[in-house]
């Protein structure tokens, strides 16, 4: 290897190049989404070369060879794409996007030479190398053979128009292939000038470069030579438009001057259609390197952002956790003294102060998670992939829509979140959707809370097979489900249908028969298709979603569509929780799970098939007692209480002995060693002590099954 | 023991052996014998009086509960009742005992022993498969015996990571420091770190 594990530059190139990966084949869909109307987006276009050309930069200074000939490849493909050398076809992109899923998997494994990596480059290589290199004749054929190929001879497009050589001089050759087809568009050029003072142009220039964007292509920003003033920097921006000169500064920055430059719009031309991207042979191919001619445009790439390893951030979290625990340590103290001393004997300063504190504290917490807030689209972009290859694959017609994309959830999450996604997605698109259809994957925040769908208008799920399919798995609870149904159908009423007893029984209890989808054991690999195929892995989905405090829901009609819902906390670093006390042990609640608490009275219990239920207001709820379900020995007091908790529709009523209280508090996971022990979403440490966060989800999951 | 041989090359591959065909071994004392883990699992000694334990309910009766340790929570094994040299109840901890925080491939995880011994070093022609007659629940935990001189042991009562090598705080060749202490011939029962860590759950529970 000529590199070092430890090596910190080496992580700082593994996420680099992670980012550019991310947003290369973020970028290769937008072009193909721009390709199916036949438009292929000049600024998506550059940034993606840049970023193929970043990429080659980096993996070449690292040592990774392979990797640098696959981007290579792709900056070479690119950059014909640019100059409309040649078209985006499917397969040009399925080789992109192959390359993309190669090059990431040397970045997991830090390596390129397993052997196991070899197929995909040698595949990749020579997918890119058939599209970029292939002679005209073979490359997908540009809409309109026929048009006339450019006069390559020529310095101009249009009869009249001779470009200044001067400036074709310092013009890269795409900037000069843009120009070019903008005088054949019949678009007029102009120069903008606009001057800036030392020390804000940067700023200033991007501004006005983005204000013109808006009414214009911009084809180069370039140092004017017509320098007057000594303080400040001059610049001509050039630019093509159809807009009428008199209107087209009223939007940007004042103290900018149009100037006319070289063409005038060809008074009589008819307007031509713009045409559709792959014109005939390029002016005079250019042998030199691709480097040369881009500096010019990479050499502006001001970054503003610092990469952060994930692990630093927790770090800092879990000090700013302790730092609110000592708080509430100072707090209680104070307490003691106003108590043992008096009221006044507490200097008003002492409050104040504990007051800014707290304060101050809370906002730093917040800022903390805010910073590992990140936008879903990054897990999105993931999963927009793998249903578009999937479809392919299959040959079905599937609409992807993306809807919420940027809502902010902790990067840790999305990291998490992306595997259940993936298999929610991949069922809707396999099983859900027959050969048409849409996929709509939606996020959205609801308090604390971050709501994440998978939705397919598909055939939906039919709870008759999803019952018929439990009780021949025998699980728990299915038996006594179908039990009931039997016994109903036996208890048939004269004039009653059959039919309508059933239909009412599965509509009735759907959810409750949904809720075997979930369970181990509903569905394997090997039998794919028992129940539209639905439920497959559908129980790891759940516990993985539990183990990030989450829950997971589903919806689904016959003939319209299905429905996964999941619930996730916003950031799992900090939760506000409810301590309860069983026995000698105490115990935290997630807040956000619990809906209310009160007393237990003996008259609110009674039993239904041997199991206990409250009737709280005109609900009947099960109520699980948290002494019995943990198996915990101490006696029962007196009095007790229930903490309600619960998500959407399924309600219960935790029994324990006494409400300790809120509080903040750090939650940490069990590690992977007691990955097996259920019931508890985590740990939180409170200083003195480390108390269990109760799992609600499936504690009601139990309860239900029980 | 059909598996030895391939259970013992699983067990090389977590205890590299020093130059010189040595192994350097944690050592401890469980109900009056001598148990050890390899050195490099080994990161710190915590007296039993200087933490609290959260009981863990629903999990195995070896797992003696959850210890917080600078941030991270990690299970707290039961030792004697995970190797059946007891059956007494985990909690309340034995208050003199110690425990041995060790980490086996990136999970940590807490020991808890009677008293720690050592670090000792053992030449391969030294170290033994276990005796035939161990029982055979015994027998999954015992990867090797290893036989030393009670003069070639470093006595170590803390240990804390970072501080070099666990020479003890007896420094000097171990000779010296036994303080001419008579030769006596020693056994250790080397135990197989993946096996204790192994708590026995299925990947995804079933019903």
């Amino acid at each position: 290897m000529p590199y070092d594990p430890a090596d910190r530059s080496l992580t700082d190139f593994i996420a680099e190049a992670e980012e550019l990966l991310e947003s290369l084949e973020q970028d290769i869909l937008t072009l193909g989404e721009g390709a199916a109307v036949g438009e292929l987006s000049g600024e998506v276009l550059n940034r993606i070369f840049r970023a193929a050309h970043t990429l080659k930069g980096v993996s070449g200074m690292y040592g990774f060879e392979r990797m640098t000939r696959l981007s290579h490849l792709m900056e070479e493909a690119f950059d014909s794409l640019r100059m409309d050398r040649l078209a985006y076809s499917p397969s040009l992109r399925n080789a992109l996007l192959e390359t993309c899923q190669v090059l990431r998997e040397v970045i997991r494994q830090r390596a390129e030479d397993a052997a196991d990596l070899q197929a995909g480059f040698e595949r990749c290589q020579a997918a890119l190398d058939a599209c970029v290199h292939a002679p005209a004749a073979a490359a997908p054929a540009p809409p309109p053979a026929a048009a006339p190929p450019a006069a390559p001879a020529r310095a101009g497009g249009g009869e009249d128009v001779v470009i200044d050589p001067e400036i074709l001089k310092v013009l890269t050759e795409y900037e000069e292939h843009v120009l070019r087809k903008n005088i054949k568009s019949g678009r007029a050029l102009y120069k903008v000038h606009c001057g800036f003072s030392l020390d804000t142009f940067d700023k200033g220039l991007e501004k006005v470069t983005e204000q013109l964007k808006g009414v214009s292509e911009v084809i180069s920003v370039l140092p004017s030579t017509s320098s007057g003033d000594e303080s400040a920097l001059e610049f001509d921006i050039l630019i093509a438009t159809d807009r009428e000169p008199d209107t087209l500064l009223d939007n940007v920055e004042p103290g900018c001057r149009l100037d006319e430059f070289l063409v005038k719009r060809p008074p009589k031309t008819p307007p031509p259609p713009a045409a559709p991207a792959a014109k005939g042979g390029p002016p005079a191919p250019v042998e030199d390197s691709v480097e040369a001619r881009t500096q010019a445009s990479t050499i502006r790439s001001a970054s503003e952002t610092v990469r952060v390893d994930i692990k630093k951030l927790d770090n800092l979290m879990n000090i700013v956790g302790e730092m609110i625990l000592f708080k509430t340590m100072l707090n209680q103290a104070g307490g003691e003294l106003a108590a043992r001393l008096g009221a006044k004997a507490i200097p008003p300063s002492f409050m104040k102060a504990n007051k800014e504190l707290e304060r101050r504290l809370k906002d730093l917490q917040n800022r903390m998670m805010e910073v590992r807030l990140v936008p879903l689209s990054q897990g999105f972009s993931r999963l927009q992939r793998e249903i578009r290859k999937l479809r392919d694959q299959l040959g079905k017609q599937i609409e992807v829509r993306l809807e919420g994309e940027d809502t902010q959830l902790d990067k840790l999450l999305v990291e998490e979140l992306v595997d259940p996604l993936m298999h929610l997605v991949r069922n809707a698109v396999d099983h859900g959707i027959r050969t048409i259809g849409t996929v709509l994957l939606k996020a959205s925040q609801v308090g604390n809370h971050v709501a994440v769908e998978v939705t397919d208008d598909g055939v939906g799920i039919d709870p008759a097979r999803v019952l018929a399919t439990a009780v021949g798995r025998k699980l728990p609870y299915a038996e006594e489900m179908k039990g009931e149904l039997d016994r109903q159908l036996e208890a048939l009423e004269p004039g009653q249908a059959r039919e309508d007893v059933r239909t009412r029984f599965l509509r009735e209890r759907k959810q409750d028969i949904f809720g075997f989808l979930f369970q181990p054991g509903f569905s394997t690999k090997t039998e794919v298709t028992t129940v539209s195929g639905r439920g497959v892995g559908l129980d790891v989905v759940k516990t993985k979603i539990a183990g990030l405090s989450g829950h997971v829901d589903v919806r689904s009609e016959i003939g319209k569509g299905t429905t996964f819902l999941i619930t996730l906390p916003i950031t799992l670093a900090i939760i506000q929780v409810l301590l309860v006390q069983v026995g000698e042990q105490q115990f935290a609640i997630p807040l956000a799970s619990v809906l209310e608490t009160r007393e237990l009275g003996r008259r609110d219990i009674s039993t239904i098939e041997q199991r206990e239920v409250m009737q709280l207001r005109d609900r009947t709820l099960p109520l699980v007692r948290v002494r019995r379900f943990f198996g915990l020995n101490s006696t029962r007091p007196e009095r007790q209480f229930v903490v309600v908790v619960g998500y959407g529709e399924k309600k219960m009523g935790l029994v324990v002995d006494e409400l300790v209280g809120q509080q903040d508090v750090v939650i940490k996971s069990l590690g992977r060693l007691l990955r097996g022990v259920r019931g508890f979403a985590g740990a939180a440490d409170l200083g003195s002590r480390t108390i269990l966060v109760l799992d609600v989800g499936h504690i009601i999951s139990s309860a239900h099954r029980m | 023991m059909a598996d030895t041989s391939l259970a013992r090359k699983a067990g090389l591959g977590d205890t590299p052996p020093l130059a010189g065909g040595e192994h350097a071994f944690f050592t401890f004392w469980l109900e009056g014998e001598e148990y050890g883990l390899d050195l490099s699992l080994v990161r710190e000694i915590v007296k039993i009086k200087e933490i609290s334990v959260t009981p863990l309910p629903a999990a195995p009766p070896f797992i003696a509960g959850l210890l917080s340790l600078r941030g991270t929570v990690i299970p707290l094994v039961n030792l004697k009742l995970r190797l059946g040299l007891s059956s007494a109840p985990s909690l309340p901890l034995p208050e003199g005992g110690r425990i041995v925080v060790c980490s086996f491939r990136e999970d940590a995880f807490g020991l808890v022993v009677d008293r720690v011994s050592g670090v000792v070093h053992v030449t391969n022609d030294r170290l033994e498969d276990p005796p035939e007659h161990m029982s055979p629940a015994q027998a999954e935990f015992i990867e090797r015996i290893g036989k030393y001189d009670v003069r070639e042991r470093h006595r170590v009562t803390e240990y804390v990571p970072g501080e070099g090598a666990p020479a003890g705080p007896e420094s000097g060749p171990p000779a010296a420091a036994a303080g001419g202490r008579p030769s006596a011939r020693r056994i250790v029962a080397i135990l197989r770190a993946q096996k204790i860590v192994d708590f026995g759950f299925e990947e995804v529970e079933g019903g």
